[in-house]
């Protein structure tokens, strides 16, 4: 009896976390927001009606099918060449979901081990790592990702890997404030008495026990890569045509916005809703897991 | 106050160095010959490159390059674009005050709006005014602003012809440049036509830059107003039986700002990558757009003195916010 009710008392940690984010009415809008892209990026192949690069001749800038020029075959109507604008719409998704994955894992693992050596060795390490990191701050990010992508050259994958890089130091600043204050709590001290290396402090003992600021931080580098490698494109520094890039896209339809406002619309409000589901995400895992926010 | 400034100023000045390690390494680090680059597309002979060589400081070992750069730096010159053979630095100040009013439109339109709603946000704490109010930052804050330019175009200059849709002021105005702002030259000169429509020319760009700020500001007003109306002074105040506007805007609002100074020194960043892309879309004359135009046109002077210039700019503008931050805050008064 007596231990039942203790077990009942002391939650797995991540029940307790799911009970405080499902409390925030934001936080699960996000989540169906991120849920949803998420789905639509994975099966963009089975719900796209054409292949996004197929050009239908003589079906330029048609409106949405409910209007009244719209066909049914194009639900969302089609660009400026001709091309179906529901299914570029569905692999842009892919394209950013992407972008945003690939800027994180690498934004997070150099951020992350750059603060972790900063924070752990100190001293002169130290000094020159948040330098760097300060350098890079001093930057406007669009303007860094813009010089990035001037020395590499213009492209999908090299504006992901300049908006990756301008994300580095959050990461690395959030990571070696956890670090030096871990480092001087007891576990860290006792494993150091048992003789653990530097690594293995650093990885297995101290870097679990600063995830939470991480965590929050890559759902809000996510959104803010997909905006800024958007932005890219948008200027003519990241994907190319005919990639379905949303930002790209937006930069194509331009033109013809006033009579076909629908090619401009659309792919930004997909970069909105994405943009703002993850933020909301993002906003209440903070809540979730911040401990000095929990009521 | 000196000594602060002091420690400042020797955090910054390294930083400024890394900074222009990084605008010196930016065009070594361009793939392909420089040189080359600059002779253009008709290449040259072998004595015209050694002449340009000589001309870009090329020959020299790199720590003297770097030497020579940051000396030429400090007197301001920046060297030459390769596009018009003019100075970096004459082609930068020239276009700053575009970006500039741009730029302090922008805050104000974020500061003017976001205050107000922020702290009438926090009075009706839980209300649907609240609600809306925190809802819309949201949105701001997440708003593909080049999307945002495109849609407001659409609503005001296409369909409703309200706002035009590029350039500082109509062709027809002949504004004399005496501040290089269009809205205090042209009042200066008196012509109250000239000004309206500099104005008119403004406000679309503007309302663009400011969104995201006024988001943030937004809903940091709220958040600080909401804290500090707990606090026990404000509850003396009330106590003493002054006016509840007095202790809102004496009271409370004095001590909520103070967070807001960083928070607003912190959007300098934010206008200028929404210059970078507001600045395209309504060809507005400012560093943005000319940013933008010599990364397209590979003008590496161009890249490496307007990094350089914007960068110093963001350091200095972060240690003058430091500097305000101290000044008004009582609590690090105390704590020097």
């Amino acid at each position: 009896m007596e231990r039942d009710k203790a077990q009942e008392e002391i939650e797995h940690p991540f029940l307790e976390f799911w009970h405080s984010f499902k409390r925030g009415r934001g936080a699960c809008i996000g989540l169906a927001v991120v849920m949803i892209f998420i789905f639509l990026s994975l099966f963009a192949p089975l719900l796209a009606p054409h292949d996004p690069t197929e050009i239908f001749e003589g079906q330029l800038r048609l409106p949405p099918a409910p209007f009244a020029d719209g066909v049914a075959r194009f639900p969302l109507g089609t660009d400026s060449v001709g091309r179906d604008l529901l299914s570029r719409l569905l692999y842009g998704a892919r394209v950013s979901m992407g972008i945003g994955l690939l800027v994180v894992v690498f934004s997070a693992t150099v951020g992350t081990f750059l603060g972790l050596v900063a924070g752990h060795f100190g001293k002169g390490i130290e000094t020159i790592i948040m330098r760097l990191m300060d350098i890079i701050m001093a930057l406007p990010s669009v303007l860094l990702a813009i010089v990035v992508v001037s020395i590499l050259g213009p492209g999908l994958f090299n504006a992901t890997l300049a908006v990756s890089f301008i994300s580095i130091p959050a990461f690395t600043r959030l990571v070696r404030a956890g670090v030096l204050e871990e480092k001087k709590k007891q576990y860290v001290l006792a494993s150091a008495s048992f003789g653990a290396g530097p690594w293995r402090q650093m990885f297995s003992n101290i870097l679990p026990n600063c995830m939470a600021p991480l965590i929050v931080q890559a759902s809000l580098t996510f959104s803010n890569g997909i905006l800024d490698a958007a932005a890219l494109g948008f200027l003519g520094l990241g994907a190319r045509p005919p990639t379905a890039e949303w930002g790209t896209m937006l930069a194509s339809a331009r033109m013809f916005m006033e009579t076909s406002p629908w090619g401009t619309a659309l792919p930004g409000l997909c970069i909105l809703a994405v943009v703002l589901g993850f933020n909301l995400f993002g906003d209440g895992l903070r809540d979730a897991l911040d401990p000095r926010l929990k009521r | 106050m000196g000594g602060f400034f002091l420690r400042q100023l020797s955090t910054a000045i390294p930083t400024l160095m890394g900074v222009s390690l990084l605008a010196f390494a930016l065009v070594r680090l361009v793939p392909g010959d420089p040189v080359l680059l600059m002779l253009g597309e008709r290449g040259g002979s072998e004595e015209q490159y050694a002449q340009m060589e000589k001309k870009l400081g090329l020959h020299l070992p790199l720590y003297r390059q770097y030497l020579g750069f940051i000396g030429n730096a400090a007197t301001g010159d920046l060297g030459k674009s390769t596009l018009t053979q003019r100075p970096v630095t004459e082609e930068f100040f020239s276009r700053f005050p575009a970006t500039l009013e741009l730029g302090l439109c922008a805050i104000l339109f974020a500061v003017f709006i976001g205050i107000p709603a922020g702290v009438v946000a926090a009075m009706k704490h839980h209300s649907a005014f609240d609600y809306t109010i925190m809802g819309l930052s949201l949105v701001g804050h997440s708003m593909p602003i080049f999307w945002w330019a495109l849609i407001l175009i659409i609503a005001f200059s296409v369909n409703l012809g309200l706002t035009p849709v590029s350039g500082r002021i109509h062709i027809l105005y002949d504004i004399p440049s005496v501040s290089g702002l269009f809205l205090v030259d042209t009042l200066l000169q008196g012509n109250i036509e000239a000004f309206f429509s500099a104005l008119r020319h403004l406000l679309l760009p503007t309302v663009v830059i400011g969104t995201i700020p006024l988001a943030v500001v937004a809903r940091m007003t709220r958040s600080s107003m909401l804290e500090v109306l707990h606090k026990d002074y404000v509850r003396t105040a009330r106590a003493k039986g002054l006016e509840e506007r007095n202790v809102l805007i004496f009271h409370a609002l004095r001590n909520a700002l103070i967070p807001l100074i960083t928070v607003i020194g912190l959007q300098f960043g934010s206008i200028i990558t929404g210059a970078i892309l507001t600045e395209t879309i309504f060809s507005w004359p400012g560093i943005g757009k000319w940013m933008v135009h010599s990364v397209e046109q590979r003008d590496y002077p161009v890249i490496q003195g307007g990094v350089l210039i914007i960068a110093s700019m963001v350091i200095f503008i972060n240690m003058a916010v430091d500097a305000i931050y101290a000044l008004v805050n009582p609590q690090m008064k105390r704590s020097r």
